[in-house]
């Protein structure tokens, strides 16, 4: 290596081997760490407002992006890009959108008030991605977010998958598209809520320290949780804790029966409550699929006429069930999330 | 001295070949699925499922057939969009 503009030798020079040189401008730095090579550039900030009338360059909330979709195409991947979504307040008061998550550890994080906003509601008119997979055999119209990408962040936000939607698919792909092949691993989905749907949570085909927490899961006509083997992936090392599920009509979290859907952690502080109704008892709180084994099931409140069942060579200790009502359930109105 | 062992090349199993999409969406139309690369025919779903999905009126609410029968059309494929490069 030779740097011809910095002198060497004397003072500043080369000693025992190493090299020392005045005013040495560097312009990037390269961290090799673990075989992989990293650009040491911090991840930059967008912004996303739908009530914008144009789009910006998405670097300020004055120029903020309309769509989240085009934070995600303006970002970088593996940088630790954050993406700030506004809550809507006109239109519908949603974002109806159906966004494809490709590009590696960025964060989505809503940054509105109140429990379901901002609030992002998929639907057949946006639909930009069909989907050929089903849940328990209703076929899904469309996501909120399609996550096939390491590292990915949701936090701060509601998902309103009214109809046979999903509001957030995890998974490598593959039902998506058969030519993708995505391995979605340390995946954290934070303090959301999801409303209606066939699921809120569909995670099909992702093998590595998935982590949901936080969020409430609200009325599913099927899962609030799917979990299923992928196409080309297995899904396993989930830990799902300190979560509300609400009236989920099949099951507040239900693994499907095969070998390759295990290690799942479910708890602790996870509370499963029947609607007071009683149009919307649960089938059981959770349904671990006959084949799926390594589980944990450990200290959660289950308020329901049923209790959790199946699977196999799973530890279920320290949870508690009460059968019957418990007061006032935790309930959100569409008030909170606008008129469907 | 004893013949090293040779290894035989019937144990190389050619790679299997996955369905494309078109095919994917004719298999689960027949009940089966891909699971971690096998097709593989699924498990019936238990009674009782998917009560509240009648609670949603999609045509009072303006939405475009959320059901999406249509979804296993042959063509359906086709109308997906390739903007995103893909991983392969």
């Amino acid at each position: 290596m030779n740097f011809p503009n910095f002198p060497t030798g004397g003072r500043y020079g080369q000693h025992s081997g190493s090299a020392r040189y005045k005013n040495l401008q560097v312009d990037n730095v390269m961290i090799v760490a673990g075989g992989q090579i990293t650009p040491a550039t911090p991840g930059k900030i967008f912004h996303v407002d739908g009530n914008k009338a144009a789009s910006g360059n998405g670097l300020s909330w004055n120029t903020a992006f309309k769509t989240i979709q085009e934070a995600h195409d303006a970002a970088t991947s593996a940088r630790g890009d954050i993406i700030l979504i506004a809550p809507m307040t006109s239109g519908s008061g949603r974002y109806n959108e159906n966004v494809l998550i490709t590009k590696e550890s960025l964060t989505f994080m809503g940054v509105g008030g109140g429990r379901c906003n901002p609030i992002i509601r998929p639907s057949a008119a946006t639909t930009k991605y069909p989907f050929t997979g089903e849940v328990e055999g209703t076929t899904i119209s469309g996501c909120g977010f399609l996550i096939m990408a390491k590292n990915t962040t949701v936090q701060n936000l509601a998902f309103d998958a009214s109809g046979a939607y999903v509001g957030i698919y995890l998974g490598d792909g593959y039902r998506i598209d058969t030519d993708y092949n995505y391995d979605p691993e340390f995946c954290k989905i934070i303090n959301c809520v999801f409303k209606f749907g066939v699921a809120a949570i569909y995670m099909d085909g992702c093998d590595a320290a998935q982590e949901i927490a936080g969020c409430y899961f609200y009325n599913q006509s099927d899962e609030g949780i799917m979990i299923t083997p992928g196409g080309l992936q297995s899904s396993r090392r989930i830990w799902i804790h300190d979560c509300a599920f609400q009236g989920c009509e099949d099951y507040g979290i239900r693994a499907y029966s095969h070998a390759l859907v295990k290690e799942i952690i479910i708890g602790p502080n996870n509370v499963f409550l029947d609607q007071l109704d009683g149009s919307t008892e649960m089938t059981n709180p959770v349904l671990l699929g006959a084949s799926v084994g390594t589980c944990g099931y450990v200290g959660n409140f289950e308020c329901t006429e049923n209790e959790c069942g199946g699977g196999t060579d799973n530890y279920m200790a320290g949870n508690t069930r009460k059968v019957g009502t418990m007061g006032t359930p935790y309930y959100i109105t569409e008030g909170d999330s606008g008129a469907n | 001295m004893a013949k090293e062992k040779t290894e035989s090349k019937s144990e190389e199993k050619p790679e299997a070949k996955l369905p494309n999409n078109e095919e994917l969406a004719d298999l689960m139309k027949k009940g089966k699925n891909v699971i971690c690369g096998e097709v593989v025919s699924v498990e019936a779903a238990p009674e009782g499922r998917g009560k509240s999905s009648v609670q949603y009126d999609a045509k009072a609410e303006g939405e475009e057939n959320p059901e999406q029968a249509e979804m296993f059309d042959a063509d359906w494929a086709k109308k997906k969009q390739s903007a995103v490069k893909k991983k392969r």
